[in-house]
This record gives C-alpha cells, structure tokens and sequence, in this order.
C-alpha cells in the first residue's frame, strides 16, 4: 500500500514538475514602451524598461506601455474610443488575446480629456481583476499624480503595483482549504477501508427470496400535480473580462480620467 | 434421553456425514454411505423406540431449578460417558470418545424439521475462508499474526422459512425538474406528481434464525441460502455436526419476515417509478396472504477467537461459503494513513491551484 502510494505521489510529482517545466520554457516576451507623447526622458523610458522587463519576467507575458498626445495617426482601425485604440495598439504588436498587460496614458481621449487605463488580456485577465486595475490606477492617481510628481513616477508605480498583483499567487487560506478537502478525500478513503472491517449486518430485505416471475403491476398511474418556477439573479462577472475590442480581443481592467 | 449415533456396518466405528463427497463415511475403515442408503436405517431406528436411561443419583449438589430447566444429560452408547448439553442440544459429541451424538427426542413430532441443507464445505474451507477474511489493510497486525482460532464447529441452525404473496399499493410524491436561463435570470420549474403503483410480489423461503443462541445479525450476514440444494430432513446429515432444535417459535419470527417482506415489496415497487428526479413514499400497504411456514436447518460454521480480552465470533455458510465475522480497526494505523492521505492530496491540490495559475 505504501509503495502504491509513493509511487503514485512520484508520478504526479513528475508530471506536475514537466508540467511546470514546459510551462516556464514558453518562449520570449515583447516589452514595448511607445512613448509617442514624449511624456519621459531617456533616462526614465530606460528606468521604466527595466522596471517592465522585470514585469514580464515575473508574470511571463508581454508587457506593452504606451502614452499619446491624442487618438490620431494610428495605423490601425478602432473604434474612436481611447480603451479600443490601446485594445488594437496591442493586437497590432502582439496579436489577439495573446498574454499580456497593456498600460496606456492618452492626454486626449475621445472626450478630450486625459485618460490612463490598464489591461490585462489571455491569462492575464484572469490574473488582474477589474479591482485590482482599480486600485492600481487610483493609488497611481493619488500618489503619484504627474501634475505633482512625474509621468516615471506614476507610470512606474503602476507597472510596480502590476508587479504585486499580476504575478501567480494564492490566497493564505487556500492551504487550509487544500488541506480540509484532502481531509475529506483521506476520510472517505480510510472510511470504506474501515468499513470493510465490518461484515455483520441484518438484513435490509427479503430480495433474495422473490419468487422468480411473480412480479405483477395491476395498476399504475402518475398524475401531475402542480409546478412551481422560482428565478435566481445570474451573478453579475466584475472580475475581469467585461471588455471586449473591436479586433475580438477580450481584456479585464478599466481606464479613468485624471 | 436417547442418544443416537450411527455405527458403521463394517467395523461399528462411529460414522459421520462427510462433506465434501456427500456421503457418510467411516473415519476408522474408510467405508462410505449414501444418505439414501440409511433412510432405513434410520427409520428402523426410530421404530426401536426410545431408551430410558436417565440417571437419578444422590451424589453431588442438588441441580438448581435453573440449572434443570435449562440442562440436560445424555449417556454416550459408546463409552458410557455423560454428556451435558442444554434444553436445545439436538446434536454433539462426547467429550470422552469424540462419538458424534444425536439427540432423538429434540425431532419429535412438530419439533422434526422439514428440510435441511447439508454442509457442502468442510472445516479446512472455513479456516482458508477465516484466513482470507484477515486480509485487510487496517486489521491490527498482532490479531493477523496470532491468526489462532479457539473453537470452529459446524452447526446446523434452526430456521423457520416462510412462504407468502404480497398485495401492495404504494403512494408516492414525485418531482422533475426543468431548468432554463435568459440573459439576467436562472429559472427553475419543479413539476410535482402523485405516483400510484398497486400489484403483487410473491416470496418463497424467507428464513429467519429460530436460535436465540444465535446472533440474529450474525445470521442474516451470512445469507443467502439456495433452497434448491435443500434436501427432506434425515438424522444422518447431523452427525459429525453440532445442532440446536429452535427455542424461538414461528409465531415470535414472523414480525422479522414480515419486516423484510414489506421492506423489498416497496424497493420492488419504487424501482417501477422511473423518470423522476425525486421519489418520496407518502403511504404504503403491504398485505400478505397464503402464508406458509415450513422448519428446516442450514449449515453454519462458527469460529470464536479472543483478542485483548474480546471475543470475536466469525460465520461462514457452510453451503456458499461466504465469510462474515466483525474485526478489529488498527486505530494508529488509520489515523496515520488519514494523515498522510490528507497531506499528499492537500499538496497536490495546493500545486494544481499554483499550476492553474502559472497555466
């Protein structure tokens, strides 16, 4: 049994470390920082690269930072609104739904006003909540406000706080739930082993004893009664995948005003 | 009382019914016997009449009024030994020479058995069944390896068999469900009937233990019996094997039959109400009828071992061979394989959460 065990614990070890393995081997990364709006010195686009390399590195996926003076000029078809014309900015670069995180600072957007928004699509949609891209753009708005600060300081805080939301994590209690349901799976294992110990039971029935053929239905009937409809509200999803691009993309996270 | 024994033709050793060849045998010359061969020769035994050879001796301690309702002695025809055995004994054997003994007066009139089914496996398939019984994971290892059995005796039962028709007609209350979704809502339409069923169901054979002796729980474990291998009770079969006659009479097993016939009339009946996603019994009348109760004895094989100061009683249907008996749970062992289960699939589980991530 206990051989049994361990040679089972070693092959899903194995598959799970092959798994793993591959997963990590996945080929290279595009970082991209287009700063069209000349918003960063030299310096800080290097700094910032750094800091987006970092980014990628952590979270295995591409990284794409871009700031505009306004909608204009772009080489590809969109739908006039800020969120869309950074939605295909990326398509254009990395393709559709391929992993990434898109961060975009317009100082025009189709409102005229300045606009920042951040974006996770393919895996990272599901990695960045519509919270987090929230509490990542506040804090950024907050903090490290350009009109006080510096568009490095605040696009780096954003690619900082991408770097603590983004990359593979778990809940603390996610171990204790792990353990309570291999608790339950032990006790049903060790349950029916236990219960094989025990063979002494009366009887249910007498089934074994029916005489062979002597089943007869004389009568059978099924009458409907009455029906009842309840309705349940469908869970509104605000964890990420509410946006969608005009190229088919599908992105989680927000853009707002500042 | 009379004490009867069946002597071989050839040498006038003691002969004994013989499992696994289906006749009786001579241990001493190796001389075998069909059972149909002695049919007159028991029957010419019968018709000897019975011995009166009760003893009434002033020696000793006066029997207490219990002790003489609840005991009896025999005298061995072979060496002349006492034999005590109880107000059921119905077949033994001496302590003194080992004869097998068979109590005459314990079949008389209303008290002789219809039917018997005779031992088809022999002690050593019992002690090969009681080891196989042992092989289980979290049987504590100083019980498997003791593995000593203190008594093993072949023991034909008394039990009563019933024969009945039962008249049924059962109500229930069931549901289906349907389940649909637009853009905002979930729905859920559960649709309620009222099901009827009425009919038959015929029963042959029912047993239920007629020995108070006899753990009732212990007996039905070992079930179930094929009365098609039941022969018309003769003496012969006895011998070589321990019996009781009843000392729980038909009237007191009916409750039991009953149970279990009104029990598996309603699971026959439910297994005709398809379709439904639940099934509830609201009323059910079970009426039986043409009731008929026939006596016969089945065989057992009892095993008794002790383990830290409990005694562990094990069965096995000397006609099928299935093997009950409850066994001990090592409880060291099950906590630390609880343990270790719990924490090899906690951290695959743990894993397969990162790796889903990671993904």
């Amino acid at each position: 049994m206990i051989k049994r065990i361990t040679a089972f614990i070693f092959a899903v070890m194995m598959v799970l470390s092959l798994t793993v393995v591959a997963a990590s081997a996945e080929g290279s990364y595009t970082v991209k920082l287009d700063d069209s709006a000349d918003l960063l010195s030299d310096s800080e686009e290097s700094s910032l690269l750094s800091t987006m390399q970092d980014l990628s590195d952590a979270c295995k996926c591409n990284v794409v930072f871009i700031t505009t003076n306004d909608l204009t000029g772009a080489n590809f078809s969109f739908n006039g609104t800020a969120d869309d014309y950074a939605f295909r900015y990326y398509e254009t670069t990395c393709g559709v739904n391929v992993d990434g995180l898109l961060v975009y600072v317009t100082l025009k957007d189709e409102g005229g006003k300045r606009k920042v928004g951040v974006f996770g699509t393919g895996k990272c949609e599901k990695r960045l909540t519509n919270e987090e891209s929230d509490n990542i753009r506040s804090n950024a708005i907050s903090n490290h406000n350009p009109d006080t600060h510096s568009y490095y300081d605040f696009l780096n805080s954003i690619a900082l706080g991408l770097k603590e939301a983004v990359p593979p994590h778990l809940k603390w209690y996610m171990l204790p739930i792990a353990l309570g349901i291999g608790f339950l799976i032990a006790m049903l294992i060790m349950g029916s082993m236990k219960k094989k110990l025990t063979t002494v039971e009366m009887q249910h029935g007498a089934a074994n004893y029916v005489r062979p053929g002597s089943m007869n239905v004389t009568q059978s009937r099924d009458t409907y009664l009455y029906s009842t409809v309840t309705r349940t509200a469908k869970p509104k999803n605000d964890s990420g995948g509410s946006h969608s691009s005009s190229g088919g993309g599908s992105y989680s996270g927000g853009s707002s005003n500042f | 009382m009379a004490v009867h024994e069946y002597k071989c033709p050839c040498c006038g050793g003691a002969i004994a019914f013989d499992s696994t060849i289906q006749k009786m045998k001579c241990p001493f010359c190796d001389t075998e016997f069909d059972v149909e061969s002695l049919k007159g020769y028991d029957a010419d035994l019968k018709s000897e009449g019975t011995d009166n050879l009760e003893w009434d001796t002033d020696a000793g301690t006066q029997w207490t009024e219990d002790e003489e309702t609840g005991l009896r002695s025999y005298i061995c025809q072979s060496c002349g030994g006492e034999i005590v055995g109880d107000a059921n004994t119905a077949a033994t054997e001496c302590p003194y020479c080992g004869n097998h003994a068979i109590i005459m007066q314990q079949f008389k009139g209303e008290l002789k058995p219809d039917y018997v089914i005779p031992f088809k496996l022999d002690k050593e398939a019992a002690k090969a069944q009681y080891k196989q019984h042992l092989n289980k994971f979290l049987l504590p290892k100083v019980f498997k390896d003791e593995n000593h059995i203190d008594e093993i005796k072949g023991i034909y039962v008394p039990f009563w068999l019933f024969d009945s028709d039962a008249d049924a007609d059962i109500r229930y209350r069931a549901t289906r469900t349907r389940i649909w979704s637009d853009s905002s809502y979930d729905y859920t339409e559960t649709s309620f009937y009222s099901i009827y069923r009425a009919g038959s169901l015929g029963y042959e054979h029912v047993p239920v233990d007629g020995s108070s002796r006899m753990p009732d729980d212990l007996m039905e474990s070992v079930e179930p019996y094929d009365f098609s291998q039941a022969v018309d009770f003769q003496t012969a079969y006895l011998s070589g094997y321990f019996a009781d006659k009843y000392d729980v009479d038909a009237e007191a097993s009916i409750g039991r039959a009953n149970e279990r016939v009104k029990a598996s009339t309603e699971d026959a009946f439910r297994d005709t109400v398809n379709g439904y996603v639940t099934v509830n019994t609201e009323a059910a009348n079970v009426r039986l009828h043409n009731g008929k109760t026939k006596y016969a004895f089945y065989p057992v094989w009892l095993l008794n071992t002790t383990y830290n100061g409990e005694k562990y009683i094990f069965a096995m249907n000397g006609q099928t061979g299935k093997f009950v008996g409850n066994l001990p749970t090592d409880t060291g062992k099950f906590w630390k394989f609880t343990a270790l289960i719990t924490a090899v699939v906690g951290a695959l589980i743990y894993g397969g959460m990162w790796l889903f991530q990671i993904l």
